[in-house]
């Protein structure tokens, strides 16, 4: 071992912003090249659509919300090894749930916000809950089955929207805005106070997964489930379970999505955030820690490159650097195996 | 009633070459999670070769069957030359795959896919269905009648017993992964070239129906001719009803009918799969390595 595992993390998540950074430039050059663009000008726009104005930093930090509460929950069921690609499904319930009871619910306002938190939690929670019973009951691999969840989800969120929910107003397709006194309150214009939500869910789930029994569960299942079993832990029951409470965090981000940035809704809310939190996850390496700096860099790369699309650059260029993106993190897994083995040939 | 038939074994090679690739990479113990990348990046080649290389069908198959290969590559450096975590490495692929050639397809190709099809040989089918069924069945019979096939089998059930007897388990890997991405990359050359003409940039599933056909087939290349036929038929009655306006569902739910099938075939095969012996190959998604202490 070279250093400290702390220090270790730190410096390969620094690592893995070189290498994208790296590769989205460099996929860019001949990119600027054939338009004639300049690409130092193509940076410093990247930056300033980001970072270093004050409205592209509000707009980094809100696409940062979803990303950082959808890569919470993954992290609690990719500890256990259970595979939940199925966040996009659960994005969706937790819209249907935060919309339905903030449309229809005659309620004053905070009540609302209350029970659309509640409410999505519980049923993002049920939906992710069926792939953790399939999988511990009839060992149902979870990939395919989430990954098909979410079609089933996106629909019923799509016909809900397009069908009984959509606005009594014509030419539109979205539902009724949200009433005023059920919207979160904006703490710098792009920016909502959803954000805070996010943030106060990171202590919550460090303490979930680090501190308290059922963390440790999780753990031993994901390292070794016989091993597990032996030592007293329902392993089927930890399944479920993990399941249950990632599919009730990844829901949170609909609420926050409803709640704090669309106040309505409009088929294609969740926008892939389900998708790209896995990689926001697998970069902090499954600490919840530093999930709020790994979801901030994808939004990061996520905006910035949306923002190139006005300078001149293909739009699906979005697409290429999440590719890079993933790659990445595959290298960083593998650079983090080299460490660990301490050059030792190991065959 | 003929023609709705052919409208549905036209499908069957898809999830033929498809699956069979899968099968094959699952039977040497390696799970292929990046299935939809695969085949995305083999069509995209082929459609590149289509468009600068030469104007011919039978070489964009091939280039695609390479471009799969070029996938399969990686998958064996970062899996099995690496003993990175499998599905970590089939997630990697799998978004790199299908943003790659989303970009390149909108990028340098302005979206365009080539019109011209296969023309059909016999009973108003094209070659590929012919060429797909006998890939199938020389698979069937490597697999289970030649020394090849224990050998592969051996190196998924047991690889440290397969290790004793001389076989190097690492290369029966890679040749399998290799020759299985090279089938997937067909699969998808021939999906977005000749059924969907045009490409979509995020997840379609096609792969992802590939990977349950495998299960459902419970690892026997013989089944996936069944299961083949009864997910185009399910998609073939699917686009039938939606074209013919029968709206027994709202259209969200049934453009959402293969995935169902899908929820349903895999739970139904893990049900059934518990009253008889597991098919699953033992050290399927953990890599070998020579040295470890039990």
């Amino acid at each position: 071992m070279m250093f400290q595992k702390k220090t270790r993390g730190i410096l390969l998540s620094l690592i893995f912003i070189f290498i994208t950074f790296f590769g989205i430039f460099l996929c860019l050059l001949p990119i600027c090249q054939s338009k004639n663009l300049s690409i130092v000008e193509i940076f410093n726009y990247f930056l300033y659509s980001t970072i270093t104005s004050p409205s592209g930093l509000a707009q980094t930090l809100m696409k940062t919300t979803p990303l950082l509460i959808t890569s919470l929950g993954l992290c609690i069921a990719f500890k256990a090894r259970v595979w939940n690609i199925g966040a996009e499904g659960q994005i969706a319930f937790g819209v249907i749930a935060s919309l339905g009871t903030c449309l229809f619910l005659p309620l004053p306002g905070i009540i609302k916000i209350i029970l659309a938190i509640v409410f999505s939690l519980l049923l993002g929670a049920a939906w992710g809950g069926v792939a953790g019973y399939l999988k511990s009951r009839w060992s149902v691999p979870e990939i395919p089955i989430t990954l098909m969840q979410n079609f089933v989800a996106l629909a019923l969120m799509d016909f809900l929207i397009a069908g009984p929910w959509l606005s009594s107003q014509p030419g539109y397709a979205h539902t009724d805005p949200l009433p005023l006194d059920a919207r979160l309150p904006y703490l710098a214009y792009p920016l909502n106070s959803s954000f805070l939500l996010g943030i106060i869910l990171v202590p919550i789930v460090f303490w979930i997964m680090k501190r308290s029994v059922f963390g440790f569960q999780l753990k031993a299942t994901g390292y070794n489930p016989i091993a597990a079993n032996y030592g007293g832990i329902n392993v089927k029951k930890i399944i479920v379970m993990s399941m249950f409470v990632s599919g009730g965090i990844c829901a949170l981000a609909g609420t926050s999505l409803v709640l704090g940035e669309f106040f309505f809704g409009v088929k294609g809310v969740t926008g892939n955030y389900g998708f790209y939190a896995i990689v926001s996850t697998l970069i902090a390496r499954l600490d919840p820690k530093l999930t709020p700096f790994t979801s901030f860099f994808v939004a990061l790369v996520l905006v910035g490159t949306n923002a190139l699309t006005l300078k001149g650059i293909p739009g699906p260029f979005v697409h290429l650097s999440v590719g890079i993106l993933f790659i990445g993190a595959v290298l960083i897994f593998l650079l983090e195996k080299v460490i660990e083995s301490g050059g030792e040939k190991n065959v | 009633m003929y023609e709705p038939i052919v409208a549905i074994l036209s499908m069957l090679p898809i999830y033929i070459l498809g699956t069979n690739g899968e099968l094959l990479s699952q039977l040497s113990g390696v799970y292929n999670i990046g299935i939809e990348g695969v085949m995305a990046f083999g069509a995209i080649t082929a459609i590149l070769s289509y468009n600068f290389v030469a104007p011919n069908l039978w070489i964009s198959m091939l280039v695609g069957a390479l471009g799969g290969v070029v996938f399969g590559v990686l998958n064996s450096i970062l899996s099995i030359h690496f003993k990175l975590d499998q599905i970590v490495v089939g997630f990697g692929l799998w978004f790199f795959g299908i943003g790659l050639a989303g970009f390149i397809q909108t990028t340098f190709l302005g979206g365009a896919p080539p019109i011209e099809r296969f023309s059909a040989v016999l009973f108003d089918l094209d070659p590929i269905f012919y060429l797909s069924i006998v890939i199938g069945i020389i698979l069937w019979i490597i697999i289970s009648k030649t020394s090849l096939g224990l050998t592969i089998k051996a190196v998924g059930e047991n690889p440290r017993a397969a290790d004793s007897l001389g076989i190097n388990v690492n290369k029966v890997r890679w040749f399998c992964v290799l020759i299985g991405c090279a089938l997937i990359g067909m699969s998808g050359a021939y999906l977005y070239m000749n059924y969907l003409q045009g490409f979509r940039t995020m997840v379609s599933g096609f792969g992802w129906m590939c990977f349950a056909l495998v299960m459902f087939a419970r690892w026997r290349v013989l089944n996936t001719f069944v299961g083949a036929t009864v997910f185009s038929a399910i998609i073939g009655i699917q686009t039938r009803m939606q074209v013919a306006g029968i709206m027994i569902l709202p259209v969200e739910f049934l453009s959402v009918l293969p995935h169902i099938a899908v929820i349903i075939v895999l739970v139904a095969a893990c049900v059934t799969a518990k009253f008889g012996k597991s098919a699953m190959p033992s050290s399927l998604g953990t890599p070998y390595i020579k040295e470890a202490v039990y």
